[in-house]
């Protein structure tokens, strides 16, 4: 945005909605982007749910695209800019921090499937061998690479704290509508609430993608797994990724199921799968059982919305739908939430009675 | 016919590999094992057990092969299976990385690990200073886990373990003596080729860690195993000290956190130190000595410095054959 180096805007205030991977990192590219520009820059986060209990902190926290999403040039480059992103960190001692390691592993395919868009943004990205193929019957063709791993449960505490530094205010609190912010005078609100975002405004394209997952004890793991049997969906078949602690064990993949509860017949599938797949397994210590609902979307919702409630106005923009990407594409997505903030902020300079 | 008593001296990962492969293969024979330092006091608890050749200078190269496509091959059986976590093995990849580009980038054993490769220039960017790299999948075999479990697979075969210090191989009546004694090779048979080659490694707590990173001269690498990260080390010549070394162990944490900077925030758990075995080449041969009168085949398996792990089941499978000789002769005179 163009403002001149001493326009200060006076005095707005942000709402973010939602305490996952996708609300504190826009709350941060926001702060990032704009603390200097806007004076006082009020961020607040409303959340109901807090680390260790969101979405992001179930998740295995690996870094990959869906395979087949090849097509949505605007995500390809999201995830590029949140590998690369988390790439710079690694260097630095704060890595470990901020959850942030890199693993590397196998995407296993039943049969012969065109190269992922994420192949030029992992590291050394190949074909796997013929020796490594009979590693895994029934499995004729895949891939290997070197990727990153963000462990929600780390980075999302880490992000807490960076906010809280910088005096980002946290709200336990289930907001029940847009309207409800917008009286207490908030001017824009950031919406993050991933699942759940059809409380607050109807989206008959958010479906729940449900995942349940087995976490294990079995640090001679080194490698994550991937299968994919072509089907439509996603993650409906065996994968294995280790963590910092422990390995989580999935997949299933069940668009339109709401239940969060974890199933015993999808868990002794998961098992049998993983263990199919890696005869290692077998005798590992299971830790816990956990189930999650992906917010899924045919393409992630990033825009800006003017709402009306009542006599006022407010900008709400949304960000939400990242499926079984959260992890993977926060980065580039928060940095986009914020650009549109700034289309807001540029308004506002313009005079106080600016429409937008 | 009586069974054809064999000695194997020595409890590391060439005595345990060697006993295995006899009693399992061959049930004609009755297998001893006799050593005076059991998992976990010997030179390989120390090793971080990666399967990592090296290309010795006067063994035909096709029998350094063979000696590297066994052990892996058995290796990767047992870190596919439900016997991993017992045995201490797993896959590992990683990195080999140079200061400068050696002048054998593909080397001989870059067959036999998985999906070998040079590095991008992606990858090498983490390293500064660094020219070029090879990425592969290899095997990570931790004797502290691994021996126990072979000493298992022995008593399993019907051999049998006696905790003994061998000062001479008089001391030994067995039909066929094989001697997997390391470094105590050269006062048990007065080997004057042999000689120790220093290693400190420290391990730390880091479980983030999971790809090795080692570099091309050998002294400095990071080896991500599985309750622990073995950084290292050392390559004295003719050291014989055993005792850890606080300016080693100081300056292997420095070039391993400039390589891995997040180690700084690991907690050291141990240090340990070993002397690698070392010899120009691995003797693994067969001779004939006398011994109170009787002439006895002596099947040696020492010197395999620090590559032990790495040829342990090779070199067996190339001792067995040996022994089978053995077996046919005794067998044989026997009969007559």
């Amino acid at each position: 945005m163009t403002l001149r180096a001493h326009t200060r805007i006076k005095n707005m205030r942000v709402a973010v909605i939602g305490a996952g991977v996708i609300g504190l990192s826009t709350a941060q590219s926001i702060y990032e982007q704009y603390h200097s520009i806007v004076s006082p820059l009020t961020i607040e986060v409303y959340a109901d749910q807090f680390t260790p209990l969101t979405t992001s902190d179930g998740a295995a926290g690996l870094w990959q695209p869906y395979l087949h999403a090849s097509d949505n040039i605007q995500e390809i480059q999201w995830n590029k800019e949140t590998f690369d992103y988390l790439l710079s960190f690694l260097n630095s001692p704060e890595s470990i921090k901020m959850g942030i390691f890199l693993q590397s592993g196998y995407n296993l395919c039943t049969e012969a499937a065109a190269e992922p868009s994420f192949k030029d943004i992992v590291l050394g990205f190949r074909e796997l061998t013929e020796r490594e193929l009979q590693m895994f019957p029934g499995y004729n063709h895949g891939w290997f690479n070197t990727a990153i791993m963000l462990e929600g449960k780390t980075y999302l505490p880490w992000l807490m704290d960076w906010l809280h530094k910088r005096g980002v205010k946290f709200y336990q609190r289930k907001i029940k509508s847009f309207k409800e912010l917008a009286e207490t005078g908030v001017d824009v609100i950031m919406n993050c609430t991933g699942m759940r975002s059809g409380e607050l405004q109807l989206d008959p394209e958010l479906k729940p993608a449900r995942g349940q997952i087995v976490k294990v004890d079995a640090p001679w793991i080194k490698h994550w797994l991937l299968t994919h049997h072509m089907k439509p969906e996603f993650y409906n078949s065996p994968y294995i990724i280790p963590g910092s602690r422990h390995v989580t064990v999935g997949g299933t993949f069940q668009i339109g199921n709401w239940n969060n509860q974890s199933d015993s017949t999808d868990h002794k599938n998961i098992w049998e799968g993983a263990c199919q797949l890696c005869p290692s397994l077998k005798h590992a210590r299971i830790i816990e059982v956990w189930t999650g609902l992906r917010p899924s979307r045919d393409k992630v919702r990033l825009e800006r919305e003017t709402i009306q409630t009542g006599a006022t106005t407010v900008e709400v923009i949304h960000n939400y739908g990242h499926g079984g990407f959260g992890l993977t594409i926060h980065r580039g997505c928060a940095q986009e939430a914020a650009r549109l903030f700034g289309q807001v902020v540029k308004r506002k300079g313009k005079g106080p009675k600016a429409h937008l | 016919m009586n069974k054809v008593r064999v000695v194997v001296v020595g409890a590391g990962v060439i005595g345990l590999s060697t006993a295995v492969c006899i009693a399992e293969a061959l049930p004609m024979c009755s297998v001893t094992l006799v050593a005076d330092k059991f998992s976990p006091d010997t030179t390989s608890d120390v090793a971080a057990g990666i399967i990592f050749p090296i290309e010795f200078p006067d063994i035909p190269l096709e029998r350094q092969k063979r000696w590297i496509k066994d052990s892996f091959d058995h290796l990767l059986a047992i870190a596919h299976s439900e016997h991993a976590p017992d045995a201490g093995v797993m896959l590992t990849s990683g990195c080999q990385i140079f200061k400068e580009i050696p002048a054998n980038q593909k080397p001989l054993w870059s067959d036999f690990v998985m999906g070998f490769r040079f590095m991008t220039e992606a990858e090498l960017k983490r390293f500064q200073g660094y020219k070029f790299g090879q990425a592969f999948t290899t095997i990570k075999c931790e004797c502290s886990s691994y021996l126990p479990w072979m000493e298992k697979r022995l008593r399993k075969a019907g051999g049998i373990v006696e905790c003994r210090k061998i000062n001479n191989l008089e001391e030994l009546n067995y039909d066929i003596i094989i001697n997997c004694s390391g470094l105590g090779s050269k006062m048990l048979v007065g080997d004057d080729e042999i000689y120790p080659v220093r290693g400190q490694v420290l391990k730390v707590e880091a479980p983030w860690l999971k790809n090795f990173i080692r570099c091309g001269d050998g002294w400095t690498y990071i080896f991500p195993g599985i309750h622990s990260t073995t950084v290292g080390g050392t390559r004295q010549q003719n050291d014989w000290r055993l005792e850890a070394d606080q300016d080693d162990a100081k300056k292997i944490l420095e070039r391993c956190s400039e390589l891995e900077p997040s180690l700084k925030r690991a907690k050291v758990v141990s240090q340990q130190t070993g002397l690698r075995p070392s010899r120009r080449n691995p003797r693994v041969e067969r001779e004939t000595v006398l011994l109170q009168g009787r002439r006895v085949p002596v099947i040696h398996n020492y010197g395999h410095g620090g590559w032990g792990v790495t040829f342990s089941w090779g070199t067996s499978v190339d001792v067995l054959g040996l022994v089978r000789q053995c077996v046919s002769e005794i067998q044989l005179k026997a009969k007559l």
